[in-house]
């Protein structure tokens, strides 16, 4: 039949609605990512576990490769330092009281105030930057540790999925409990050399993760798949 | 106010050696900034994420305000 001829006025069903799935369609998610996106989890990066993340790269990442998991510890572990903070912030407004500062000329006394105070915003944002840069990430090929101590320490662990052996979670403690974080531990086939890796040197500690039961079966579904493609056998 | 003068110290030598002390703190401080500058764009190179270009960005208002508030106090205190 001529298209002419063709009943213009029929619509089109629309598509069910789908969730917004990575922009990149090489990636092959496993279903524990999909279900986490589907869920409602935020793809932005000052989340403290982000799946599929956009915009996050790490050194050595390769093209075809996805970032699949971003991590980092729950906010509520900064709460100590937090209020180590609030302390320090009031302490200039009681030593006027303390009468050697007293003693001392008001330029002096507005200088140390400042440095004080500048000291104190310092401290508050280097918290946040290793906060923000301690992350650990698991892409579709590897897992990867990157830990920051301070501003002389860096250490980072990388492992890929074909080498990872056992993958657990361990929750302690009552704020672990009520805001749903703990450590999950990924144990390797490889030995590496690590000062943080505790005591097993080929093992990744993912200090302090929301969802850690989340992140064990994305990783769990990961190992899966690439026993499947590869037939490893552990 | 205490009277440095009636325990048999100076108050002079007291503000002195407060306000030495003070430098010293501000310029290690000073320097601490400068690695945090350095840690920073390392930390930014390892893991690449939008918000880093803040962080450098924050690194160099800390250093630079450290280096100007070292300066006024070495030259006004």
């Amino acid at each position: 039949m001529p298209e002419v001829f063709a009943n213009k006025r029929t619509k089109s069903t629309p598509p069910a609605k789908q969730p917004v799935l990575p922009d990149n369609p090489a990636t092959e998610m496993v279903d524990a990512v999909t279900k986490l996106v589907q869920s409602g989890m935020q793809r932005s990066v000052w989340h403290s576990l982000t799946a599929l993340p956009k915009g996050v790269n790490f050194e050595a990442q390769n093209d075809d490769e996805n970032v699949v998991l971003f991590m980092r510890a729950h906010p509520v572990t900064n709460l100590p330092w937090m209020f180590a903070a609030i302390v320090i912030l009031f302490i200039p407004m009681i030593w006027t009281v303390y009468p050697l500062l007293t003693g001392l000329s008001i330029a002096l006394r507005m200088a140390i105030t400042t440095a004080w105070y500048f000291g104190l915003a310092f401290f508050i944002f280097q918290k946040v930057v290793s906060w923000f840069y301690n992350v650990y990430i698991v892409s579709d090929e590897r897992v990867i540790d990157v830990d920051f101590y301070g501003l002389l320490y860096k250490n980072v662990k990388t492992a890929p999925i074909s080498r990872l052996e056992d993958v657990s979670y361990t929750q302690k403690g009552i704020l672990s409990s009520f805001f749903d974080y703990g450590n999950v531990v990924v144990e390797t086939a490889s030995e590496q050399r690590s000062d943080s890796g505790g005591e097993g040197s080929g093992m990744f500690i993912f200090e302090n993760v929301p969802s850690p039961n989340d992140v064990v079966k994305v990783i769990s579904e990961l190992m899966e798949k690439e026993e499947e493609e590869h037939g490893i056998k552990r | 106010m205490i009277d440095f003068n009636a325990l048999g110290i100076s108050g002079d030598h007291v503000s002195f050696v407060v306000g030495l002390m003070l430098k010293v703190l501000l310029i290690m401080l000073t320097l601490i900034t400068l690695i945090a500058v350095r840690q920073t764009t390392l930390m930014d190179r390892v893991v690449k994420v939008p918000a880093g270009k803040y962080f450098k960005t924050g690194a160099w208002v800390f250093f630079w305000s450290a280096m100007i508030l070292t300066a006024m106090v070495v030259v006004l205190v």
